[in-house]
């Protein structure tokens, strides 16, 4: 095998591959017990910018029993130089190949990673199957917001998380230890012994299983070989049914229930590289009860929980003194919606402002948003604003819970232009349920009625005298039916239903007003498979990797046809999955994994939407009884009551 | 307060681009609480002061920034607390403060030292025994002039190297290259392994200094820290 140096040297951004930057962790493996690798299935600039990731990390090497490392997907130049040396995966603190480790926990952030989860498997030297590892292999761990409906994925994973990691990751790594018992010799060669019996601990008497027991007992806890699956001769599932006792029926996901009690890392990895998201992520709270009918996030991270404002404010500084980066990011689903939003900014603004330190809130939706607090952020760092009305007609936004007015939207944009702002991005979603062309016509309609409102409002002079012109965007993503919400059970536009939507705004929005982006339908479709798939497609991705498919998020990488002819290969047809309504009593594929919602709200949620019908926040007017709370024993936890003097504290 | 530092860029950082290391920088000089100057401007940015860039894949053991602070710090308290502010593989050695009228080596720099010796292994695809190494160091030396083709966003441009190698050498497994950086023209390490007939990617590239010529005689110059 050629040095490391000599690989590197021959592939783009080698500084993914190498580490080292501040506030890395590296121990000594002989030191530890565990070694767990925490893998982000794309390439490091993507993994980096994940909070969930950052947040295990800090989690696992808290514990001095632990070493937790990072792993990312070599980018395609990479992969190929390492096949071609036979360099194995590795993570980064240590080079230690990915498949020496305990555990590799692979974050399922969306679907389309899924076929980079079995080239990240495939490099590592890691049995795709979780059916055949041995007791020299890891166990591989899913987790993340698609740990929801793993199906498509379960026979790759050992154990499946449900929910927030802080917790249950050391319940895991607890229940490891006392099934493998101590470490007997310094260091790896008693590790490669784990379940092979030679040493006479726990994990000799009952081998992989005798953990995966162990671990199905923790709340939480999925283990997909333990629950056997029967179809129906229509193709639709018949029964999901645990096949080992003591197993349950279904597996409630975990929720932290103060976020003000979690040790939130202020010494996160800097890295070297310019990453996606490069600044300090401060979380205000998890979860959203606005109630977007389309959403899966405002499901399964329910109920809201906010941290502190005194306890922000407090992470923010040390986070600066710790990083040394010039940017502090407020993060959440939806940051304009936390409780003590204003006297937060203001004093992180105050605090930080006069050493160049800036306060950013990601994805700025003004529609939940006012623009004096928007300007406010603006002092320091310019950004764009952006609207998500989603659909371009009220009763659409009915329909799916949008509670965004027309007259709202005019309002807030006509005070962003007085205040000197000229660009805007709108962002819709077309394919959605009950969407007419009128619907989708709708979005010109905005469109016309905001340039107009630009029009009213006057001076539009930059800072040399000059005109400036309205800059706006509209963007439309695909609608994908997701798990777990309203719409689960409705069918997905067909691909050339959605080509003719985005042919119909290609058309009708002047050039002259808007520039128009859209999404490739294609990927959209994939990802409707996918995101309501069963176990089944495990085969149709096994073919897809075959293909040669990864990075499919990527749209130079993503490969349609490979994708059609995995299907096939498979005996699977993808519209089974994407485009066929379901009804009520079907059997989900997902039904025995469980976000606390109960499946009687969904239902009601989604005839309330067929009718028209919104639902408000319980954030504000009182519970709505999706029943979260009280099924996990959690409250909804708002810090400020919406009332800036309450974070005086 | 202008100062003027030196460090180095070990393995730790080898892969380390030149804006990354900028970005780094300004962040650990955040970390160590020194308040850098701010340019005055529509679009205010550090003051700070790299003299040359060094390319991906390249370390080097003496590399001279220049900073400017805002309030007066000991050059002795900076290098420590610089260097508890830094990842591992960048080192500040020495800082010392500079008079506002001394030249800026940034931009009076116009040559860098470099040490190359073949990656662990990959001697024979360099080709890079005593023999053949020292007779294509000669034959190079011997030449008028060596016309290598430079890619850029602009296209093909043809460059005579030649006069842009001030010294060359090889002894002991290590080869020894004085190039021209500077406005006067830049020679990379890499070009000139290219034209030597080695594979870059089978040589380990360090720089061990940037100095500004004294005049037309190669044997006189001043080194970046002394300027
Ligand atoms: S149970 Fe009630 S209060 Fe709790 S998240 Fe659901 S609607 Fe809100």
């Amino acid at each position: 095998m050629a040095p490391f140096e000599r690989i590197l040297s021959q592939v783009t951004k080698p500084a993914r591959y190498t580490g080292g930057e501040w506030n890395e962790v590296r121990k000594d493996h002989d030191a530890v017990e565990v070694l767990f690798a925490l893998a982000f299935p794309d390439v490091y600039e993507i993994g980096m910018s994940h909070l969930g990731l950052r947040l295990l990390y800090h989690e696992l090497n808290r514990r001095p029993d632990t070493a937790a490392e990072r792993v990312f997907s070599p980018w395609v130049d990479m992969e190929k130089t390492m096949r071609q040396e036979g360099l194995p995966l590795f993570a980064l603190e240590s080079r230690t190949p990915v498949g020496e480790f305990d555990f590799v926990g692979v974050t399922l952030q969306y679907e389309m990673s899924f076929t980079n989860i079995l080239n990240l498997l495939d490099l590592s030297g890691i049995p795709l199957l979780a059916a055949e590892r041995g007791p020299d292999d890891p166990f591989v761990v899913a987790g993340g917001p698609c740990a929801f409906n793993p199906e498509p994925v379960a026979d790759f994973f050992d154990l499946v998380v449900l929910g927030e990691g802080e917790e249950v990751i050391h319940d895991l790594v607890q229940a490891y230890l006392e099934w493998r018992g101590p470490r007997r010799d310094g260091g790896r060669r008693a590790r490669r012994a784990r379940g092979a019996g030679a040493d006479g601990a726990g994990a000799a008497k009952d081998g992989r299983e005798g953990f995966l027991l162990r671990a199905a007992a923790i709340p939480g806890v999925y283990v997909p070989a333990f629950y056997d699956i029967t179809y129906r001769p229509d193709g639709c599932l018949e029964s999901i049914r645990p096949n080992r006792p003591g197993v349950p029926e279904v597996v409630h996901k975990r929720v932290v229930r103060n976020l003000d009690t979690l040790d939130y890392p202020t010494d996160p990895i800097v890295p070297f590289l310019d990453i996606v998201h490069d600044r300090i992520m401060v979380e205000v709270f998890r979860g959203c009860t606005r109630g977007c009918r389309f959403c899966q996030a405002g499901v399964i991270y329910r109920p809201v929980r906010e941290r502190s404002s005194k306890k922000v404010k407090g992470l923010a500084a040390d986070l600066v003194r710790k990083t040394g980066y010039n940017e502090i990011s407020l993060t959440s689903l939806s940051s304009g919606d936390y409780s003590t939003i204003a006297g937060t900014l203001r004093d992180l603004i105050a605090e930080h402002g006069p050493a160049g330190v800036g306060v950013s809130l990601p994805s700025l939706r003004v529609d939940s948003f006012d623009v004096a607090l928007a300007e406010e952020v603006q002092k320091v760092r310019k950004t764009g604003l952006t609207f998500a009305p989603e659909a371009g007609t009220q009763r659409l936004r009915d329909v799916i819970n949008k509670n965004v007015t027309e007259e709202d939207l005019m309002r807030t944009a006509r005070a962003a232009f007085n205040s000197g702002w000229n660009a805007l991005k709108l962002y819709f979603m077309i394919g959605l349920p009950t969407e007419t062309d009128e619907d989708v016509l709708g979005i010109v309609d905005l469109a016309e009625k905001i340039g107009r409102v630009y029009a009213e409002a006057g001076q539009h002079r930059g800072p040399r005298g000059n005109r400036r012109p309205l800059r706006l965007t509209v963007s439309t993503s695909s609608f994908v039916p997701k798990a777990h919400t309203p719409f689960q059970w409705e069918p997905q536009t067909p691909l050339e239903g959605l080509r003719q939507k985005q042919d119909l705004l290609r058309h009708r929005l002047p050039r002259r007003l808007a520039e128009y982006n859209w999404h490739d339908a294609e990927l959209s479709f994939i990802e409707g498979v996918f995101a309501r798939g069963d176990r089944r497609l495990g085969r149709a991705l096994l073919e897809a990797h075959r293909r040669g498919c990864h990075f499919d998020a990527w749209s130079d990488q993503f490969k349609f046809g490979a994708w059609m002819e995995s299907f096939a290969a498979a005996g699977l047809d993808p519209a089974f999955y994407a485009n066929r309504p379901r009804a009520y009593d079907e059997v989900l594929p997902w039904d025995h994994l469980s976000s606390g919602v109960a499946r009687e709200f969904l239902i009601e949620e989604h005839r309330k939407a067929m009718a028209g019908e919104t639902t408000t926040d319980c954030r504000a007017e009182g519970c709505t009884l999706c029943e979260v709370c009280p099924t996990l024993d959690v409250d909804l936890d708002l810090k400020g009551g919406g009332d800036a003097v309450a974070d005086q504290g | 307060m202008r100062i003027r530092a030196e460090f180095t860029k070990g393995d730790g950082a080898r892969y380390v681009s030149h804006l990354d290391l900028i970005r780094t920088w300004e962040r650990a000089m955040r970390r160590a609480g020194l308040p850098v100057a701010m340019s005055q401007g529509f679009n205010p940015h550090p003051k700070m002061a790299p003299t040359s860039s060094l390319p991906v894949g390249q370390t080097s053991r003496s590399e001279v920034i220049e900073v400017t602070l805002t309030e007066p710090v000991d050059p002795a308290e900076f290098t420590r607390r610089v260097n508890a502010a830094m990842p591992g593989g960048l080192r500040v050695t020495r800082a010392k403060e500079v008079s506002d009228e001394a030249a800026s080596p940034a931009s009076v720099v116009s040559g860098a030292m470099y040490e190359a010796r073949p990656v662990e292994g990959s001697v024979e695809h360099a080709g890079a025994d005593p023999g053949s190494v020292a007779g294509a160091v000669r034959r190079f030396l011997d030449a008028g002039e060596v016309v290598v083709t430079r890619k850029s966003d602009k296209g093909e441009r043809r460059v005579d190297l030649r006069p842009l190698v001030h010294d060359l050498s090889f002894e002991g497994g290590v080869l020894r290259m004085t190039l021209a950086a500077g406005r006067e023209g830049t020679a990379r390490p890499a070009d000139l392994l290219t034209a030597l007939g080695f594979d870059p990617a089978d040589w380990t590239v360090e720089r061990t200094g940037l100095y500004r010529a004294d005049g037309p005689d190669p044997t006189k110059w001043t080194a970046a820290w002394d300027l």
